[in-house]
């Protein structure tokens, strides 16, 4: 009889399940509710990208809307997913590396490309601990180095072994994302790191990691990229111009607001401030459409990539890019 | 794969007597209580650096502000709703589907080989084709917590009604019980004790499930929270998502061995 | 006796597995009110002749009749107790007469048989509370709730110790009288036979091979008589 007394008691247990399961529910449909008779943009977004600024920073959906365009933020953890959800037409446009593009295309996928970021070339790089040796890549012969395979380290790595006269052999490639790597770095699994910010600024930061070589060392910008199916971006001209330029402006909002800039990131990522403040201090933000030197620092990484079997035959870049500017 | 664990026991030997009921209840709690301390100690000794375990005092204050800022309880409601959902969804096409081919030789030859092909596909390499077919929203999330839920509820619930004593069938056809009397009566409280074990196992898969259901385009979600806080090293919020997700865990299994205790109370020792 | 109008009829009745004959050509009748023990080594048939008479099987050839109705499917008007007592572990021993029906007339029917059987104060309890004997005892009451006029016991007694066996015999032979039931037990002990039947058949290779009356008074105390009838009765088998 003592067994029927505690009965009630899960029954409780079970109503404040479905209760708070009921919230939950309420919760996931507040941003999906909004009429659609305005064109919704659907945009793909990773933290901290200049999407993601655009997004905190607010003005930019509130000048879309203005033009007639709703946006609706999805934010991926992994570039990987958000080049599915964009292959299969669950996103308008995306933001990705520039190594994705490249890899993408040369499986067959029809993405092009929208728009380009300015050079991150001084927040991407190599990264050693603070006990570290070593001075430049040479000094890691038969080390261990961790990248991420098909983001744009994989590439950077490659163009800084080629700038110190070193084959692809002479170093060991660990091939882990961000969140993996980031552990094997401050637990000294890895003797090396190639990332970009907010990564390189966060282990600076709060591990004193040294940044032995960065992209600008190699001549590469490690640009973002704003990509969409081609059928789409063939369709939404006007709409792809549109959102270019005003992801400009908030870009330009971004490089004159330092400050907010840096209080709204850091409590978005939930950074610490001076890791954000490295960050937003070493980078001006800006965005444009394709031009030809963009082009070509592609397929540089296309032909480098083809050339040391990480992507199968060469690829055109060109054919990705519908119109360049300039 | 634990799907065929059916001999797993239900809840053997409550003791009778008084002094031994109350330790009963208190050693299952010795050994995570003990690891807490454990772990508080080295941590405050400074053995290991709060980047690596920071102390289960700070995990606390940071599960406090993450509640007081209400992402916690917001995130916790989103994920509850997503693993209720894709469990109601996977357990429900599951059980009917067994009962289908458990019951039906026709629909077990048309049917059942084929989920026992499919069985073996690891749920989560599905994860591009549910992103092509059902998006990135919350459909895709639920889809994936079903299926993975679909399979150990399927094959408890099959092969419990497959595995009925054929005696007590034929004694309920000589007593002349009808064919819903022979499936209410008999086929179903028999194989009762093997489909809890199909749900106590399925609730397991619910929240491994999740996790990784809530690394594909999501901004919500305790799986949201703890890779989003492993991208930036944040140690603190990485172990309450774990402290969590274990509690959760735990919850949804004190339920249905609660569940366990009242409906298979006629097993030896159920009794109370 | 009522030869003329008997309860059964068993007219040719043939069974075959495949090619292996499993009774030859059986013709009898059994009266109403009879109390037949079927004797006879394992596999000569005598299970397969109850299940014949229950219409869990239909014969090879000739025919099984009751009350001038053959018997093709179920037997409703029979009801059988199995050598194990096959009750439902999930359900209280009272839920396993009424099968869950809960009307006042079947509780109360149900709670006169757990009387009749001396089970009263086990009504709600689950049958893994319960010993072998007091299990089969309440198996023997769940076959009487539908009023059988016939009760096929299927060696109902033989997993059960000597002291409980005898027990159940004398309570089966005092429903059957007070009852007058029809009872055919299949039984491999000849003194259980002699003790409990007025009527014993021996079932040798495939065949029924001898049938006779017993005719000591109820009730069979005197265990010389008892003795040798079954002395009798297991000459039949082994000659």
């Amino acid at each position: 009889m003592k067994k029927k007394h505690h009965a009630w008691l899960w029954w409780i247990v079970l109503a404040l399940w479905l209760v708070v399961a009921g919230v939950g529910y309420m919760d996931t449909q507040t941003d999906a509710k909004t009429s659609s008779s305005t064109k919704t943009v659907r945009i793909g977004y990773q933290k901290g990208d200049i999407f993601d600024i655009a997004r905190i920073q607010g003005g930019f959906a509130k000048r879309m809307k203005q033009k007639g365009y709703r946006v609706v933020w999805k934010e991926f953890q992994t570039g990987a997913a958000l080049l599915t959800a964009l292959n299969s037409g669950k996103l308008d446009y995306g933001r990705t590396g520039n190594t994705p593009p490249i890899t993408s295309q040369a499986s067959g996928s029809k993405l092009v490309y929208v728009g380009a970021a300015s050079s991150r070339a001084n927040s991407s790089g190599l990264l050693v601990s603070k006990t570290s040796s070593a001075k430049t890549i040479k000094d890691l012969k038969g080390k261990k180095i961790a990248y991420s395979k098909g983001s744009s380290s994989q590439y950077l790595l490659l163009k800084l072994l080629a700038k110190a006269g070193m084959s692809a052999n002479d170093i060991k490639w660990v091939d882990l994302d961000p969140g993996a790597a980031s552990t094997a770095f401050s637990q000294g699994k890895v003797d090396a790191w190639v990332v970009w910010d907010p990564y390189v600024a966060s282990a600076q930061v709060t591990q004193n990691a040294k940044l032995i070589e960065s992209a600008s060392s190699v001549n590469t910008t490690d640009r973002d990229f704003i990509l969409a199916t081609s059928t789409y971006a063939k369709k939404h001209t006007k709409t792809s111009s549109t959102l270019l330029s005003e992801l400009e402006t908030s870009m330009e909002w971004a490089n004159r607001h330092h400050t907010t800039l840096i209080k709204d990131l850091s409590s978005a990522l939930s950074l610490d401030k001076k890791v954000v403040t490295k960050m937003v201090d070493r980078r001006r933000y800006s965005v444009s459409g394709m031009t030809q030197a963009i082009v070509k620092e592609q397929q540089d990484i296309a032909d480098t990539l083809a050339k040391a079997h990480d992507i199968s035959g060469d690829i055109d870049v060109s054919k990705a890019v519908l119109t360049t500017s300039q | 794969m634990q799907l065929s664990t059916t001999q797993l026991k239900h809840q053997t030997a409550l003791p009778s007597r008084r002094r031994h009921h109350i330790s009963r209840q208190l050693i299952p709690w010795l050994v995570p209580l003990m690891l807490l301390i454990v772990w508080q100690i080295t941590a405050q000794a400074g053995v290991l650096s709060a980047s690596v375990l920071p102390a289960p005092t700070t995990v606390l204050q940071d599960g406090i502000a993450l509640t007081q800022s209400g992402e916690l309880p917001r995130n916790l409601a989103v994920s509850l709703f997503r693993a209720t959902t894709g469990f109601a969804i996977g357990a429900i096409v599951g059980f009917v589907l067994a009962l289908l081919t458990g019951l039906s030789t026709t629909w077990r030859l048309a049917l059942d080989s084929s989920v026992q092909m499919v069985r073996n596909i690891p749920h989560l390499s599905l994860i591009p084709l549910v992103i092509i077919w059902f998006g990135i929203g919350e459909p895709a999330k639920i889809t994936l917590v079903a299926i993975g839920v679909f399979f150990p509820v399927y094959i408890n619930t099959f092969h419990g009604l497959a595995s009925v004593d054929p005696e007590l069938l034929e004694m309920g056809h000589v007593y002349g019980l009808t064919r819903w009397q022979q499936f209410r009566q008999i086929i179903f409280p028999s194989a009762l004790p093997t489909i809890l074990v199909g749900i106590r196992y399925a609730l397991g898969v619910m929240w491994t499930t999740l996790i990784v259901a809530e690394t594909v385009s999501t901004s919500s979600g305790i799986g949201y929270m703890s890779t989003n806080a492993q991208d930036f090293l944040d140690m603190k919020t990485i172990l309450l998502c774990i402290i969590i997700y274990a509690l959760l865990g735990k919850l949804s299994d004190t339920m249905v061995k609660a569940l366990e205790r009242q409906l298979l109370s006629w097993q030896k020792g159920n009794v109370a | 006796m009522t030869q003329n109008n008997p309860l059964l009829r068993l007219e040719h009745v043939s069974k075959e597995y495949g090619n292996q004959t499993v009774l030859n050509d059986v013709s009898t009748t059994i009266a109403s009110g009879d109390f037949v023990a079927m004797v006879g080594m394992s596999g000569g048939g005598k299970s397969t002749l109850l299940r014949l008479i229950a219409g869990l099987e239909s014969p090879t050839n000739g025919q099984v009749s009751q009350q001038d109705r053959i018997i093709t499917e179920l037997n409703t008007d029979s009801r059988t107790m199995f050598q194990d007592d096959r009750l439902l572990p999930w359900m209280t021993v009272r839920d396993n007469l009424t099968f869950g029906n809960h009307t006042p007339q079947s509780i109360e029917h149900a709670n006169d048989l757990l009387a009749r059987v001396d089970l009263s104060s086990f009504a709600e309890s689950y049958p893994t509370d319960l010993s072998g004997g007091q299990k089969q005892r309440v198996a023997l009451a769940r076959a009487l709730m539908s009023h059988p006029k016939l009760l096929l016991l299927d060696e109902p007694l033989g997993a059960l110790d000597a002291f409980t066996r005898r027990k159940m015999q004398d309570l089966i032979l005092d429903i059957w009288r007070q009852e007058h039931l029809t009872v055919i037990l299949v039984t491999h002990d000849v003194t259980e036979a002699a003790r409990m039947a007025n009527k014993v058949f021996v079932i040798k290779n495939h065949r029924l091979a001898w049938q006779e009356h017993n005719a000591l008074n109820y009730p069979r105390n005197n265990s010389q008589a008892v003795a040798a009838v079954a002395d009798d009765i297991l000459s039949q088998v082994i000659a």
